[in-house]
């Protein structure tokens, strides 16, 4: 293309901007007058779309051409199609209209007989990378993965094709559909498609941990033959070492599975690790050998320590770890003072660490910054009661000349382990105190908010930290945040040490004046309200008190005018009632979240592969194992509720001779019916809120990992207006959203949405925490059995689409209004109803909570006056039974009903009997009662 | 004030440094390189630069730039003033004042250098004083040629008109005036002035002998407004003459130049903004506005001026540009001149922008001139060598559009024309009369020119 050559040759020649840009037009509108000729070829048009691509690369808008370019796409010629792609991914947005065109010649190209031309798709899938292929073209790629008659390059191609694609749009490529069958590629002959498969499986793990679960058995079987079999081509040994990256990836795969349960498979893990370990005994000379040993070695110690199966070796891996944080190498030093901390995170005994504490301590000079914050990460993961007050003198030392960078860091982490560790009252508040005066410029606020709510807290340490506060005042330099914790403290505790010497009331206001000059005005705000307080506390000194306020109340500041101004008006008020109540004591702060710890972890920072482990001790990597757990089971119910395949997964667990009888069994939360209570603890909970409602308006419904939804409920028998809320509790948005309730006989109850409101009420996505809202309007029209169903349809990014189904907690008990009549119209009517004897309705019920006091029946009664009846005082002649009459209104009719309630505490058992004018009526309401009692 | 004074090729390498105090080290030289020269041309540099407690003052001239470094608090604008007259310098040393110039006489630079700054404070920069002692000749010539006596040096440069020596004969004693103004105009697409001012200069070049006191008369709006008989003053000088082209028609002021189309239809000009050579005694302007000077040998700047009142537009331009749907965009251009018809402009250029995706220009123009579609500048070029005064010409094009991919509305930039008109001012300025005085009372010739320039002349379409 020698028209290229020149362009390029010509530009490169510009002297200046402005004479490139000269040309850049001239070419430009050569270009436009030629695609506008019918007969360009296509030698032609490639000349000119590179010509285009040049500008666009040095930074030229191109406005025009990306037609010619998909037309270079459809070409048959190999240089063309070749021009064509990756004019059209560079060149293309992601809305691009042409892009359509393109899916249609990738999808052509990508069945293609010559490979050359399905790998050029495959690049240029990659390079896209738009949702409409993702959706489109995810299952030719597939095809083309597992497709025995692919090459083993296009198989590579393809791998990595879809981890682009599952990268950028997970819900869009359905991998749910197709991970269970690239799973076992894992274990292809091919060591390059066994390392782009391992990549892709990587990203899926750790989004479909459940469906790629077999992906760790294949794993380490590929493992066993790489590292103990041998089994390798000579291609790929890098510097002696088999196939490295493959190692690590699979090593690192491994990372997001538990251990697995089979002891045979334990031990042949446990025997690779070993192997790896011993292999990296001998130390290698070549660099490049060197790296890749350790880089295995790294990860088959972090697998290891994940695994958590074998003391032995994790105690190896420590004795190697600390060989490493000594090593010369900076790269090797940080590895292994990262992997020590994952290592500390996991291990039960610190003491194998702690004999390196000293080495730790001399990382924390390190010359590398990086080598320092892994340090300090360290010494925060191992600190336990026996070294922390070592640790955090080591800290708080080396806080002065660590790097600014870093100091915040440091200091939130001192706070921290000081508070977790503190077992002498001293201790803690001498070293929170030299905290805030070495490194207060560089933490928030929450460091002294804390060290205040924590003094506030603890009553032993209240004189203590008096003291301390005092001396801090009357040192000759104080720091800001000192000076705040200081003056806060001695406001409320102030009066403890006042008898002591050199702690007159006098002389705290003076230490107290004597620094207020020098600090900022938030500092002084601290300052004038502990004034305010020293008036309540220390009548004796109200006037000076009252001199320094008064000095503030022309301030220009308007915090401190205000405040000054209103304590000065509180000291000279007539009559001294609102003083000490303004004044009052301040109550111990509610037990909560440390701030600190939630700064800490907002610093984590969100990295393309999702940690195993975060920094700190053993009890915040225990939890969040916990939660992960809890969400990997949430999800694989979440996934037989959804019943696509009930029967597969009822095998899995049953085995096949149980696979008939649990079918049934994996459909039931959704088909239980209100009478039978599944064992499944979750549906149990959530039975647990349906019965809540029966008797309470408004409340939770439902309570998931996903999703919340709430329910609040207006009766006006026979109507009523319904609200049901979800709520958002994934981390991700939810798309998709439908919320439709059916009742189970339309002749009997009509639901459907509240007239009035739009269709467009529930929003398409609903992010984390966002709540959504749809009201629907109930009429009874007749007495009826069964619940109306709700149907709650959405899709999670990246799983497929849940629709869950609960029971709408409306029922004919809902529809009844309370009346009030004469004690002797009750049994009048009781017995009138009793001796037709067909609409009556007694159940014995179990109570265990009457037992224990009096708030039993107390809750009984509220259940009872909850559920519409109108209690009627004194009308049985034993005090604690409940006697309730009310009127269910359809539009078919009002019946009366009449309850008893008889509690007996001695036995733990409760009659309830309820009679009616219709059975159904009867029978309802019992079997509510019934179901509020069982999950009580 | 100034601690030292750099000047850099288009590179940045440095061609001279001189400093002037102690206070700056010689590698601030590369600071300035660094932080202004070889930062990215997409951003914008200010002449000044401070960074740290140093200021960077610096113009770009051809491929040089001429940087003065301050520690202290300098005046920006005498600073800048300094930069210009060095350059003023230069230029009339060397003719052209380039890296080349720069090389060749980098000594006699230094010498100028050392000259006209003294410990950082400006000293006397007149070209005329300092050619005297400062030559360009080697110094075995100098020492041949018999070099004024430093006496009379002290006397020049210490002296009232230290811009000239006092010794000048010349056998005719001739002066010229050139009055060159360049307009500014910005027209809305309906046809009202948006914006409309003029910028003047007038240049004299006086070859007189002596030491002449010089009058200049304008027609000042303040002037006539407040001596209406003054008119009759420029009959009784009857000296002056007016230089139309070449050759020169001469013509007496006396005449009140009523053969000068555009020029002096008798309204007086309101002007703002004066600003005058160093010789103009600005007490004499002050209290009583005349202007009166001894003027330095040869060419000078006279003084600048502006007005934005009455500005009289040479060119009237009536574009009609309509946008039929996304392939064409079709042009009607009328151009109407507003001068006499005796005069006419020349060099006129009419730039029509074009959509950035035109691809075929159909252009007609029906009168003088040429036009052609130039995609380097995406615009329609007309070019027209002369254009008579009361004439009109038009244009009409229709351009082909390229579909574009993700249609952008075009942004409609404006027309823009360049021109010369000779003997017509577009403010209306008129030079009423010169008068010289000497003691061995002389008769002079006096000619006068007028230019009109086009200086950003723009019309929204």
């Amino acid at each position: 293309m020698k028209g290229l050559t020149v362009f390029i040759a010509d530009l490169r020649k510009c002297r200046s901007h402005e004479d490139e840009e000269k040309r850049v037009n001239k070419e430009l509108a050569n270009i436009r007058t030629k695609f506008k000729e019918p007969s360009i070829n296509g030698y032609n048009r490639k000349k000119y779309v590179c010509k285009l691509l040049y500008m666009s690369l040095l930074g030229y808008e191109v406005n025009f051409g990306h037609r010619e370019a998909v037309e270079l796409v459809d070409s048959t010629k190999y240089s063309e199609k070749q021009v064509g792609y990756l004019a059209v991914s560079l060149l293309m947005e992601d809305e691009s209209e042409y892009l359509r065109a393109v899916v249609r010649a990738l999808r052509r190209d990508m069945h293609d007989g010559s490979e050359w031309i399905v790998c050029l798709a495959l690049n240029a899938i990659s390079n896209i990378g738009s949702r409409e292929m993702a959706e489109v073209l995810t299952s030719d790629i597939v095809v083309q993965l597992l497709s025995p008659a692919a090459s083993m390059f296009i198989k590579k191609k393809a791998a990595l094709c879809l981890l682009r694609l599952v990268r950028r749009f997970p819900e869009a490529v359905k991998a749910h559909q197709w991970v269970g069958r690239i799973t076992p590629y894992l274990g292809h002959r091919d060591i390059g498609v066994t390392q782009s498969v391992a990549s892709l499986m990587t990203a899926l793990a750790q989004q479909y941990p459940e469906e790629t679960r077999k992906a760790a058995s294949f794993a380490v079987r590929r493992l066993k033959s790489l590292v103990i079999d041998n089994e390798y081509t000579l291609d790929y040994v890098y510097y002696k070492v088999p196939a490295p990256w493959l190692q690590i990836k699979l090593l690192r795969l491994l990372q997001y599975y538990p251990a697995p349960e089979s002891s045979e498979a334990r031990s042949t893990l446990l025997s690779i690790l070993r192997h790896i370990i011993d292999v990296s005994q001998d130390v290698p000379r070549e660099l490049q050998q060197m790296n890749a040993q350790y880089s295995i070695l790294f990860e088959a110690i972090n697998l290891g320590i994940h695994l958590d199966i074998d003391q032995g070796l994790m105690q190896e891996c420590a004795v190697l770890l600390g060989r490493f944080i000594t090593s010369r190498e900076t790269n090797v030093r940080y590895l292994g003072l990262e992997t020590m901390s994952h290592l500390a995170a996991y291990i039960d005994r610190l003491d194998s660490i702690k004999a390196y504490q000293g080495v730790i301590v001399q990382s924390l000079r390190d010359r590398d910054i990086s080598v320092r914050r892994r340090a300090l990460d360290l010494l925060y993961s191992m600190c336990d009661v026996e070294n922390a007050k070592a640790i955090v003198s080591e800290l708080l030392r080396h806080m002065a000349m660590a790097d600014v960078a870093l100091r915040e860091e440091m200091a939130l982490k001192v706070a921290i382990l000081t508070e977790k560790f503190a077992t002498e009252y001293g201790w803690y508040v001498d070293v929170m105190m030299r905290l805030v005066s070495l490194a207060g410029d560089h933490m928030g606020d929450e460091v002294w908010h804390r060290i205040v709510q924590v003094i506030l807290g603890n009553e032993e340490l209240q004189v203590y930290a008096c003291k301390i506060s005092l001396q801090t005042l009357k040192a000759p330099v104080c720091h800001e945040s000192a000076f705040k914790v200081s003056a806060y403290v001695l406001g409320e505790f102030g009066h403890l040490i006042a008898n002591a010497a050199d702690s007159a009331p006098i002389d705290q206001l003076k230490a107290l004046q004597s620094k207020m000059s020098s600090t900022s005005h938030s500092a002084r705000a601290v300052a004038l309200t502990t004034v305010g307080k020293f008036i309540n506390l220390f009548p004796e000194i109200k006037t000076l008190c009252l001199r320094v306020l008064d000095r503030y109340r022309g301030a220009l500041d308007a915090e401190l005018q205000q405040r000054a101004c209103e304590y000065y008006a509180l000291g000279t008020l007539e009559g001294d009632e609102l003083l000490p109540t303004v004044f009052e004591e301040m109550p111990p702060f509610p037990e909560r979240q440390s701030a600190l710890m939630s700064r800490l972890l907002k610093r984590e920072a969100n990295t393309e592969d999702q940690r195993t482990w975060v920094v700190g001790g053993r009890e915040i990597n225990r939890e969040r194992r916990g939660v992960m757990s809890g969400a990997a089971s949430n999800d694989s119910r979440e996934a037989v509720e959804a019943s696509a395949m009930p029967v597969p997964a009822a095998s899995q667990t049953g085995g096949p001779a149980g696979g008939s009888t649990a079918a049934p069994k994996a459909d039931a939360p959704a088909a239980s019916s209100a009478s039978e209570l599944p064992t499944d603890p979750s549906v149990a909970k959530s039975m647990r809120n349906y019965a809540r409602l029966l008797w309470e308006n408004d409340g939770i419904l439902f309570d998931g990992e996903e999703i919340q939804v709430g329910v609040m409920a207006q009766y006006k028998p026979p109507g009523g207006r319904i609200g049901v809320f979800l709520g958002n509790r994934a981390t991700a948005p939810l798309y998709n959203i439908s919320i439709t309730a059916r009742a189970a006989d339309g002749t009997q109850l009509d639901i459907q949405p509240a007239a009035g409101q739009e269709t467009e009420q529930i929003p398409e996505s609903l992010m984390p925490l966002a709540q959504a809202r749809v009201f629907f309007d109930v009429q009874c029209k007749h007495v009826f059995g069964a619940a109306p169903t709700l149907h709650i349809g959405y899709t999670v990014a990246g799983s497929a689409p849940t629709v869950s189904e609960l029971q709408l907690p409306v029922t004919v008990g809902h529809f009844m209004d309370p009346v009030t009549i004469s004690v002797a119209d009750f049994f009048a009517r009781w017995k009138q109803l009793g001796d037709s004897g067909i609409a009556e309705s007694q159940h014995v019920l179990p109570s265990a909570f009457l037992t224990k006091d009096a708030a039993g029946l107390e809750w009984l009664r509220s259940v009872v006056g909850g559920m519409g009846f109108a209690l009627i005082q004194g009308a049985d002649p034993e005090p604690n039974n409940i006697v309730g009459v009310g009127i269910a209104t359809t539009q078919a009719g009002r019946f009366g009903c009449l309850v008893r309630v008889e509690p007996k505490p001695a036995h733990g058992l409760t009659r309830v009997t309820l009679r009616a004018t219709n059975a159904e009526v009867a029978r309802s309401i019992g079997s509510n009662i019934k179901m509020v009692f069982e999950s009580k | 004030m100034l601690s030292a004074v750099f000047i850099y090729n288009q590179k940045g390498e440095v061609l001279i440094s001189r400093l002037y105090r102690h206070d700056v080290k010689r590698s601030v030289a590369d600071v300035f390189r660094v932080h202004v020269i070889s930062s990215p041309a997409s951003v914008v540099r200010s002449p000044v630069t401070t960074l740290g407690s140093t200021s960077f003052f610096h113009i770009r001239y051809d491929n040089l730039w001429l940087c003065a470094v301050a520690k202290n608090n300098a005046s920006a604008a005498m600073v800048f003033e300094f930069l210009y007259r060095l350059l003023g310098l230069g230029v009339s040393y060397f003719g052209r004042f380039d890296e080349e110039a720069v090389k060749n006489n980098f000594v006699l630079v230094y010498e100028l250098l050392d000259e006209i700054l003294d410990f950082g404070y400006p000293q006397n920069m007149e070209v005329d004083t300092l050619k005297l002692y400062v030559t360009t000749e080697s110094v075995r010539s100098r020492n041949v040629v018999e070099a004024p006596a430093p006496q009379s040096i002290t006397m020049q440069a210490t002296g009232a008109t230290t811009w000239r020596r006092n010794d000048i004969v010349y056998k005719k004693n001739e002066a010229f005036v050139d009055v060159i103004e360049s307009v500014n105009l910005i027209l809305s697409a309906k046809g009202t002035v948006l914006r409309a001012d003029v910028q003047g200069q007038i240049v004299m070049r006086s070859f007189l002998s002596g030491m002449p006191e010089c009058k200049f008369g304008l027609n000042d709006k303040l002037v006539l407004d407040r001596d209406p008989a003054s008119g009759t003053i420029v009959n009784r000088s009857g000296s002056m003459r007016v230089s139309g082209g070449a050759p020169p028609p001469s013509r007496s002021m006396g005449t009140r130049a009523g053969g000068m189309g555009g020029v002096g239809d008798g309204e007086s000009v309101e002007i703002a903004d004066c600003q005058f050579h160093q010789c103009v005694r600005l007490g004499r302007f002050d209290t009583d506005r005349t202007i009166s000077f001894i003027p330095p040998d040869g060419e000078f700047e006279l003084m600048r001026y502006r007005t934005t009142e009455n500005v009289n537009l040479p060119f009237k331009v009536l574009p009609v540009v309509r946008e039929l749907g996304r392939s064409c965009v079709e042009y009607e251009v009328l151009i109407k001149s507003n001068f006499s018809a005796k005069l006419s402009a020349t060099n006129m250029v009419v730039s029509i922008p074009t959509p950035p995706n035109a691809t075929k220009c159909r252009i007609k123009v029906s009168g003088p001139g040429k036009a052609k579609y130039n995609p380097e500048e995406n615009a329609i070029v007309w070019r027209i060598s002369r254009f008579q005064g009361l004439q009109e010409t038009s244009l009409t094009a229709v351009v082909d559009l390229a579909p574009m991919t993700k249609p952008t509305p075009w942004s409609r930039p404006p027309i823009s024309l360049d021109f010369q008109v000779l003997m017509f001012t577009a403010s209306g300025l008129l030079v009423r009369f010169l008068k010289v005085f000497e003691r061995s009372n002389y008769q002079s010739v006096k000619w006068v020119r007028y230019m009109t320039k086009a200086g950003s002349y723009e019309i929204r379409i």
